[in-house]
């Protein structure tokens, strides 16, 4: 390859890392705690703030075209002039002489409307801040803390479900087998490293690294993950519909659990709320439906379950198929109940519905899921149900589990290690110790880069993947260096030196790494926690640190030699 | 020309004091208790405890019983057994926002009276009062309030792991906002105490008093808790290492030879076992760093080996008719440059960390510092010694296999797998050699374009 090829080839992995990078630089370095904190808010929290500002700005803009309708938009708002042209167009209107405020307001039919659009920017910007953070390199609990939910069963739960009251024995399995649960749904959601123990004998407690997002948290309980399938009675909620319609007081009384006189319902039916999500992916009940009381299909016999998309609408569907039993008793429910409606039911909150136009037995799909929410559906139904029901009970930051000062102090001794190890290779091949130092500093570089990537979480044992891939390095450029050396001490040209010293050097250094790397991959695989985490940094470090040694510092020989045209080789201070 | 220096004669020796060094370690470790399993291991107790300043202290001086209870939302008096009957105050901290709006309004109660001890303009929602409700009487009972600036702090987390110091190994970490002085203490349960649970929280509560002042310190809440990691993840580090370590020997078997690829084991090996009974016999606390650490030696070690391997295998390439010791003492010999300074700027780098850190980083780096010196040693005393052994051991068995035949370079040349030392050259004295040089033989496509 030519000396441009390599030279191109390097630039792009230099612009790739940088990508990958950018996002963590900027979560650190950019953007500021407010910002943070409201991204890793609840979705409550980002609809209050996103309305209560989208109010403030309407307050700013109505205060200004009464004061002065000739003024321009403010800065900040320049987005809303998009959508007025947009407007404009539509309606077919002339564009007028100037954007200043008066033309712009004018571009919307009512308050309402520009209300929307502000309100959706604010959104927009947070979610972009929170998907940000799903690609940055996360501190794990033991340098940075993170998060600290403490779960409490509810033992009463449990009672109902056994039939009887439980058992210290029957607790403590319901405790066991919860715990393997939430290990193996927090493992499936992604969240790296998370420590889950036994509190006391009722609670859980569970720490995951990084902001205290309450998303997060909800999305591995995601509710009790109870789902049923029960038979919509269409007559009863005619009447409930002319009820309500006729007592509209009654609508207005909030909760599930509706006001309705004595003997409304036949016995053997239930009221629940028909939810869909709004923009923020808060539910909210559109109406009330009345359904069987018993579920027609419990959620357990359902034995797999998977995300696609719908062939047209392109919507999320989950596909899931039943067990025998299941399917038994889907079919029969779904040929007695023909042309009716089944609803889906989540949590006691009505998720969907569906018309049966036949009989089905044991292959489902099952739409009205936005996709994060199919997506943790389906997780949740392939983990299966938890035995007890568990209740947030609080939900807190917490510090590093190691010492802050400890850190601190830690990561200054890192610093002033790598310092050293630099400062020696160049004292000690002199001007192909620079060499190894940009090679060096390129390495860290593209490891960080590549793990920000895979949104690994850092913790001390990922630190010592860090220690060990620059020892690593450092040989690589050592295990080259010696070997130019002797063919130079035999008196070969400069050319004649490198080239036979990076030949030789090539497979002692695959070699040596090539072992390392089939113990780091076979380790992050099988391997959990700090394990994990350290064969992770380590498997992306011997990658990177091959390439800054075996291909940034030969372009850098080539360079010296062949542009440069040096007359004599700076590797040590003996070099014949 | 260097001279070569002769490793491999001191090998026996050298076999035998690593192999007495890790039986007598062991013993050593089993015999003076085993491992210190650090707190990441052990079940322990979790306490929440909070420094927080006095706001005001309350007594009551009337009839009956006056009970208070402080929450989120307000502060209740409930006085009861009063001959006019049973009174209720409720003060809901939305309406009284400031300290001496609160204050003034308590002072209305017959019978208490309430000094205060913080800013008349003292947020009230900052108020914290816990093990509530409790009884007023002619003692003050003092209501704190939680500090919100950091810059106001008195309780940092470095002033409490001071006062709790005599404690042994604890873990401390903040909880919410880090200005609220609000801390998670863990002890970890060694199992001697049987009341453990009741008298360790009875200490760090009283340490804390002791460093803090008695009112200042509440104790928000108590929980034994299990281990974060399980004792599984010791064990599964074994379990994966050794897979691990049985995929590097198929690919050095594959690479190089089963002799080498069994030199690089044992020589791995070797290390763990040397650090396992350092950290036993030293007592170094084991936490998920000392597995991070022993993980990392097993990378070092293997790399280190690896390289002296290779310059052996292209060594017995070049000089085929060297006896196969004098090969490897010229191989190590002329990596052991690489060596060194490799050992030397790791070790650089650690001793920093060592010398700089504290805590569990530090022992990390003192675990490093072990490993990277014996697995320097041991690739070049251990990994190479082991390899000619076995080289030896294979040899004299397949002569065994054909006594009569006498073996032939050329027989020698087409079964590439077997070894290639067989044609021996005495060389007496080995110290003396001289490194021949001897470049490496074309072949193929490159000795045709030579030719050209």
């Amino acid at each position: 390859m030519s000396k441009r090829v390599r030279f191109l080839i390097l630039i792009v992995v230099l612009v790739v890392s940088g990508s990958f990078l950018y996002p963590t630089f900027r979560w650190y370095f950019l953007i500021g705690r407010d910002d943070k904190e409201l991204a890793s808010g609840s979705k409550q929290q980002i609809r209050d703030y996103s309305q209560k500002k989208a109010s403030e700005d309407l307050n700013i803009l109505k205060g200004k075209v009464k004061s002065d309708p000739e003024a321009l938009i403010p800065e900040n708002m320049s987005f809303i002039v998009d959508t007025a042209k947009r407007n404009y167009k539509l309606a077919e209107k002339p564009f007028p002489v100037q954007w200043n405020i008066k033309s712009v307001l004018e571009g919307f039919r009512t308050e309402k409307e520009i209300f929307d659009v502000i309100e959706s920017q604010y959104l927009q910007e947070i979610l972009s801040l929170k998907e940000y953070h799903d690609n940055v390199l996360q501190l794990g609990l033991d340098l940075s803390g993170g998060m600290n939910v403490v779960l409490e069963a509810d033992m009463k739960s449990l009672a109902q479900r056994l039939g009887h009251e439980p058992t210290e024995a029957d607790k403590k399995s319901a405790m066991d087998r919860a715990m393997e649960i939430l290990n193996n749904r927090i493992d499936k959601f992604g969240v790296t490293e998370p420590q889950i123990r036994r509190q006391g004998t009722e609670e859980i407690t569970i720490e995951i690294p990084g902001a205290a997002d309450p998303e997060r948290v909800r999305s591995f309980l995601m509710g009790k993950g109870r789902l049923n399938f029960h038979i919509v009675n269409d007559e009863a909620t005619t009447k409930l519909q002319e009820y309500m319609a006729s007592n509209p007081s009654a609508a207005i009384s909030s909760g599930d659990d509706l006001e309705l006189p004595p003997g409304f319902l036949d016995a053997g039916l239930a009221v629940r709320g028909f939810y869909k999500k709004d923009k923020y992916g808060i539910d909210q009940r559109i109406r009330y439906l009345v359904i069987t009381e018993e579920a027609g299909l419990d959620g357990n016999h359902i034995k797999d379950a998977q995300v696609g998309s719908d062939p047209i609408t392109g919507q999320p569907v989950i596909n899931f198929s039943l067990d025998r039993e299941g399917g038994e008793i889907f079919f029969k429910l779904t040929s007695a109940n023909v042309n009716k409606t089944l609803a889906i039911v989540l949590d006691d909150k009505i998720k969907a519905g569906a018309r049966i136009s036949e009989p089905i037995r044991d292959s489902v799909r099952m739409t009205g899921f936005d996709k994060k929410e199919a997506g943790d559906l389906a997780i949740v139904l392939r983990t299966a149900a938890m035995p007890v029901d568990l209740k947030v009970m609080s939900q807190q930051a917490i510090g590093a589990t190691l010492g802050e000062d400890s850190i601190r102090i830690g990561l200054r001794a890192i610093t002033l290690g790598f310092l050293l190890v630099i400062g020696f290779m160049l004292i000690y091949y002199l001007g192909a110790g620079i060499n190894a130092v940009v090679a060096q500093i390129l390495n860290l570089y593209l490891m960080i880069a590549v793990l920000s990537a895979f949104n690994l979480t850092l913790t001390l044992t990922s630190i010592a993947g860090f220690v060990l891939t620059i020892g690593m390095a450092v040989d690589a450029n050592v295990i080259i260096f010696e070997r130019i050396k002797e063919e130079y001490r035999l008196g070969k040209s400069i050319e004649a030196s490198v080239k036979a010293g990076f030949r030789k050097a090539f497979w002692t250094i695959m070699d040596s790494n090539i072992t390392t790397f089939i113990a780091a991959i076979f380790l992050s695989q099988l391997g959990t926690g700090p394990i994990q985490g350290f064969a992770y940094t380590l498997a992306v470090g011997i990658v990177t640190s091959m390439f800054t040694a075996l291909f940034v510092s030969r372009l850098m020989f080539d360079f010296n030699i062949e542009v440069r045209k040096i007359k004599k080789l700076s590797i040590s201070w003996r070099p014949r | 020309m260097k001279r070569v220096i002769n490793f491999i004669k001191v090998r026996f020796f050298l076999i035998t004091l690593s192999i007495v060094v890790i039986a007598a370690g062991f013993a050593a470790v089993f015999l003076t208790g085993g491992y210190t399993l650090g707190i990441d291991f052990q079940a322990g107790i979790n306490m929440r405890v909070q420094v927080a300043p006095i706001a005001f202290s309350l007594q009551y001086s009337g009839g009956g019983t006056a009970a208070i209870n402080v929450d989120k939302t307000g502060l209740n008096i409930n006085i009861t057994g009063t001959e006019e009957g049973d009174k209720k105050f409720a003060f809901l901290f939305d309406k009284y926002a400031s300290l001496s709006s609160l204050n003034s309004e308590l002072m209305t109660i017959p019978g208490i009276t309430a000094a205060l001890s913080a800013p008349d303009q003292l947020d009230t929602a900052r108020l914290v009062g816990f093990n509530h409700p409790k009884n007023l009487g002619s003692d003050p009972l003092v209501i704190n309030y939680a500090l919100s600036k950091e810059s106001e702090m008195n309780a940092p987390i470095a002033k409490l792991r001071e006062s709790l110091s005599t404690l042994g190994i604890i873990q401390l970490q903040y909880v919410g906002n880090k200005a609220n002085q609000e801390y998670m203490v863990r002890v970890q349960d060694s199992g001697v105490d049987k009341d453990f649970n009741v008298n360790m929280s009875r200490q760090v509560e009283e340490l804390l008093k002791k460093s803090f002042g008695e009112n200042n310190v509440i104790v928000k809440q108590t929980d034994y808790v299990g281990p974060r990691f399980s004792r599984n993840l010791t064990q599964e580090t074994f379990y994966l290492t050794g897979f691990a370590l049985l995929l590097i020997l198929i690919y050095t078997w594959f690479r190089f030879k089963f002799a080498y690829a069994l030199g690089a084991i044992v020589a791995t090996l070797h290390d763990v076992c040397i650090m396992l009974v350092f950290i036993g016999i030293f007592k170094v606390e084991v936490s998920t760093a000392t597995i991070a650490a022993v993980l990392t030696i097993v990378g070092y070690s293997i790399n280190d080996t690896i390289v002296v391997f290779d310059r052996i295998r292209e060594n017995t390439a070049l000089l085929r008719d060297t006896q196969l010791e004098t090969v490897i003492n010229i191989s190590i010999t002329q990596s052991l440059s690489r060596t060194i300074i490799t050992a030397l700027t790791t070790l650089l780098a650690v001793l920093a960390i060592f010398i700089f850190g504290t805590g569990s980083i530090k022992d990390f780096a003192l675990n490093l510092i072990v490993g990277i010196v014996v697995g320097t040693y041991s690739s070049i005393y251990i990994a190479s010694p082991v390899m000619l052994g076995v080289t030896y051991l294979r040899e004299r068995k397949r002569k065994m296999g054909d006594e009569q035949k006498p073996i032939k370079r050329a027989e020698i040349e087409e079964n590439k797998s077997e070894p290639k030392v067989a044609a021996v050259t005495v060389n007496r004295n080995p110290e003396y050699t001289i490194i021949p040089f001897a470049e490496r033989k074309l072949t193929g496509k490159r000795r045709k374009k030579r030719k050209k």
